[in-house]
């Protein structure tokens, strides 16, 4: 109990700035919602998944995406600042963001897309909006101490 | 990177193992009728996809695990966790801040049930603390 305890204790011990983990996550869903609009790749994506729109509660589902963005944020910058520390760099940040969507992200989503046996392009689609967004993210989290 | 670890290489080989072998149980004696079941999955699509070929998927799988644990036992380093239940909580954390809201994305965004998201979720999250454990316990 008292090693879990200095876990919880160690991995709080940093000190993050809100404000920016805020904007980060901003980030993260303007190019989601970028990403998926009819100007870039929404038509192909609705093509791809055979939806046609969001339907009811739409409202609903952008709250909990906001809710995922934010947590996304709050664990990169540990991730960053552990890494990198607070003298952490634009490039460093990028980095570091890089490899975390690399190994979690990739790896992660990977095996859940594999196995379903439906349209892969699904997975591309979204592996490089997050790419793109962890990139900014992490720009954005290293550089705003 | 301005922080330089030492990763046991022999640690990360077992994590990803252990992940691996933790996904093969748990897509198959464990929850795999259910997640097939909630994921929609018919026994034609099934079997059209071992036509195509299984053996190639596995292996994607299996260079994916230790792509994680080899990207979470930096983490787990830069942390300086040394202990089992330290690891674990590294690990945790690695599962709240990506595996959690990604996965989402399915139930959110493509109309998967929220079973079929329960089952994904918990793996990782088992697999996770697993890891985590491993690689801070044998540094």
């Amino acid at each position: 109990m008292e090693s879990w305890q200095h876990g919880i204790k160690m991995i709080q011990s940093l000190t993050v700035n809100w404000l920016a983990i805020v904007v980060a996550a901003l980030a993260n869903i303007v190019i989601g919602a970028l990403w998926y609009s009819p100007f870039l790749f929404g038509k192909v994506w609705m093509r791809a998944s055979g939806k046609q729109d969001m339907g009811k509660g739409a409202g609903k589902l952008y709250l909990l995406n906001a809710v995922a963005s934010l947590l996304i944020a709050y664990v990169l910058v540990h991730a960053i600042r552990y890494a990198a520390g607070d003298a952490a760099t634009v490039a460093e940040g990028m980095m570091v963001a890089g490899i975390n969507w690399l190994g979690f992200l990739v790896a992660g989503v990977l095996p859940v897309y594999l196995f379903e046996g439906r349209n892969k392009s699904l997975y591309f689609f979204y592996i490089a909006y997050q790419l793109v967004s962890f990139l900014v993210m992490g720009a954005i989290l290293a550089s705003w101490k | 990177m301005a922080i330089n670890v030492i990763i046991n290489y022999w640690a990360v080989i077992v994590a990803a193992v252990v992940m691996y072998a933790l996904g093969a149980l748990w897509y198959s004696v464990l929850f795999g009728k259910a997640w097939a079941r909630a994921g929609k999955m018919t026994k034609e699509m099934m079997e059209a996809a071992q036509k195509k070929g299984m053996a190639w998927r596995y292996v994607l799988m299996l260079v994916g695990s230790f792509l994680t644990a080899y990207i979470l036992a930096h983490f787990i380093q830069y942390t300086g966790s040394m202990q089992f239940t330290d690891g674990m909580v590294g690990g945790f954390w690695i599962w709240l801040g990506f595996y959690v809201p990604v996965l989402s994305g399915q139930v959110l965004w493509e109309g998967k049930p929220f079973a079929y998201y329960l089952i994904n979720v918990t793996y990782y999250l088992v697999g996770l603390l697993l890891m985590g454990g491993i690689l801070a316990a044998w540094h």
